[in-house]
């Protein structure tokens, strides 16, 4: 074969080859994904993040989290006219009531795909209403986890009023429109909020109770909300 | 040069039919063309997945179909049915709720399409003859959206003041807007703004805050809009409420009726007769049905032995859905007449998890 039309057909045979790599990597289903996500996601945030948030550690803590509120009480949840001062948390058989009461946390385990092994918390808003942070920012939506999630605690922090959780709620809300805090060690930042973040920040800016353990360090993982002493369980799915 | 031309073509081939097996489901679609009746969506929020079961008059399965859209359908968010076709809104994945389409099932054509609305999880939306009218609050601001069927072309506006939209609906060139709105001093309330359809153009704003804070669907029946209040705003607190609110577009007044159950969370239509399902959708309690005649106000009540957190009325039976099971009603001689259930949860796979989110009706 004449060089000239060999050298033409190799060029040919790369460019087919390039699009069909190009081609096959638009269909797989990471190229989909990836396309829907935040424009603030980085590689080097998400690998600074995972750091934190190995897959096994994480599953083993939801393990010890979940073990730990099945072999301990599970309370009813605050009557209107509670009193931290003097009234205590009432223990109740059972797994107490899917929660409706502005104010009172949420916290799932589960797992979501190709994100942070870390389940995910909230914070009741209204009866049918809940507020939690996520990548694209703070939302208002169905207070559907007692469907939607695998699993689910309800838990109310023992030493606030009713009012002072529906405060805290109405605190969450003010920080609408900040972007997602990826350095999950940063939790003194107000600029930008991670889903625990957001939960743990509106107790310890408006009454200066701090709902994080030991756990992560100065990390707040969403089931650490549950695993605190400052938090009575009040349901479990 | 002969080798060079069948390479290309080969390879050209080759890229094709890649291309069309990418596009295509893999599965028979033309199953929505067969008969069956109502159709039972199981979905996760986990990854974007979600299976259709179809199910016969006689409640055995016809098929299920499998779709890469995560957390579709929702008891507060209920598929809607409109000329043949189906829309249900899927959420994606729970932690990003980054899907911006309505989920469209052309049941005389057999095939399904996903309208972008260009609303990230869209939390209420309403299908009319022309539109989809959808909403969504993110970082403070609550957006509406109207996307044209005919062409898919989408209009935004924001709402101002809005913590939330409950419910929407149109009747008449007029689209209204169930709002919950929230003070500075934590205190809930509710608004009912009217907007002209065509041009999104204010034409009224009421406060509804004495009817309610959270509410069922909207229904209308001659020029009355029908809907259940579930919650109200009382002493600082949200409490159960058990009333029917019933808006005179004419006359602008609002009447409440009084029911024998409280939460009346979802509301059917057929002819005179209103169907009230009483479930708190959030705390997965269930309780009964009233039925309420519209025009002679007679009001019974029945008590359900199983749960039920949807209901559909069509041509004299009553389906009604629970996280578990499908449950059918003949309505005839204005009586709730227990005819028939299965079991229809049919993924049952540890990882994802999927529950069942919704149903529609042929």
């Amino acid at each position: 074969m004449h060089k000239s039309k060999r050298n033409t057909i190799s060029h040919l045979i790369a460019i087919l080859v390039v699009v069909v790599l190009a081609f096959s990597t638009m269909l797989s289903p990471a190229y989909a994904n990836s396309a829907s996500k935040n424009k603030e996601t980085s590689l080097e945030k998400r690998f600074a993040a995972a750091d934190i948030y190995d897959e096994g550690s994480c599953d083993d803590y939801a393990r010890a989290v979940s073990d730990m509120v099945l072999s301990s009480t599970v309370f009813a949840d605050k009557s209107e006219n509670f009193d931290p001062r003097s009234d205590q948390l009432t223990a109740v058989r059972g797994f107490g009531t899917y929660p409706t009461r502005r104010g009172v946390i949420l916290v799932t385990d589960d797992k979501y795909k190709n994100l942070f092994p870390t389940g995910h918390a909230g914070i009741v808003a209204s009866s049918s209403t809940i507020i939690d942070s996520l990548a694209d920012g703070v939302k208002i939506r169905a207070n559907n986890w007692n469907t939607a999630h695998k699993t689910c605690y309800g838990v109310t922090v023992g030493s606030t009023t009713v009012a002072q959780d529906a405060q805290a709620v109405d605190w969450c809300g003010t920080k609408t429109g900040k972007p997602y805090n990826y350095d999950f060690s940063n939790v003194s930042t107000r600029s930008k909020f991670y889903c625990s973040q957001l939960v743990w920040a509106a107790f310890k800016d408006k009454f200066g109770i701090d709902l994080n353990t030991s756990a992560y360090g100065a990390v707040v993982h969403p089931s650490e909300l549950v695993s605190t002493p400052k938090t009575g369980t009040i349901y479990v799915k | 040069m002969k080798q060079l031309r069948n390479f290309l073509l080969i390879t050209a081939s080759a890229l094709c039919i890649f291309a069309c097996s990418s596009c295509v489901s893999g599965q028979d679609e033309s199953a929505y063309l067969d008969d069956f009746r109502i159709g039972v969506i199981e979905t996760t929020g986990q990854e974007n997945k979600t299976s259709i079961s179809l199910y016969n008059e006689s409640l055995d399965l016809v098929t299920s179909l499998d779709y890469k859209l995560g957390s579709m359908g929702s008891f507060f968010c209920l598929p809607q049915k409109k000329d043949n076709k189906v829309y249900v809104v899927p959420e994606g994945i729970s932690t990003l709720s980054d899907l911006t389409v309505v989920f469209c099932i052309d049941l005389t054509k057999g095939t399904t399409e996903e309208i972008d609305i260009g609303l990230r999880g869209a939390t209420a939306f309403f299908v009319n003859d022309d539109y989809i009218f959808s909403s969504v609050s993110w970082n403070g601001e609550t957006s509406l959206s109207r996307t044209s069927l005919l062409d898919h072309k989408t209009d935004h506006t924001s709402l101002d003041s809005v913590f939330f939209v409950n419910q929407i609906y149109t009747y008449n060139n007029r689209l209204f807007l169930l709002c919950m709105t929230s003070t500075d001093s934590g205190s809930l309330g509710s608004r009912l703004i009217e907007l002209d359809t065509e041009s999104l153009a204010l034409i009224n704003e009421t406060d509804f805050s004495e009817f309610g804070v959270s509410f069922s669907n909207i229904t209308h029946y001659k020029e009355t809009l029908v809907f259940g209040s579930v919650h109200r705003w009382s002493d600082m607190l949200e409490v159960d409420d058990q009333r029917l609110v019933l808006y005179d577009l004419s006359t602008n007044s609002v009447a409440t009726i009084d029911l024998a159950m409280k939460y009346p969370a979802q509301l059917a239509l057929e002819k005179a007769s209103l169907y009230i399902l009483h479930a708190s959708l959030p705390t997965q309690e269930s309780f009964g049905i009233s039925v309420f005649n519209l025009d002679t106000h007679r009001l019974v009540y029945y008590e359900l032995s199983h749960e039920a957190f949807q209901i559909i009325v069509k041509d004299n039976m009553l389906y009604s859905l629970g996280n578990t099971s499908l449950y059918t009603y003949d309505l005839s001689d204005d009586k709730l007449t227990f005819v028939s259930e299965a079991y229809v949860k049919q993924r049952t796979e540890k990882q994802p998890y999927y529950y069942v989110s919704s149903m529609f009706v042929n």
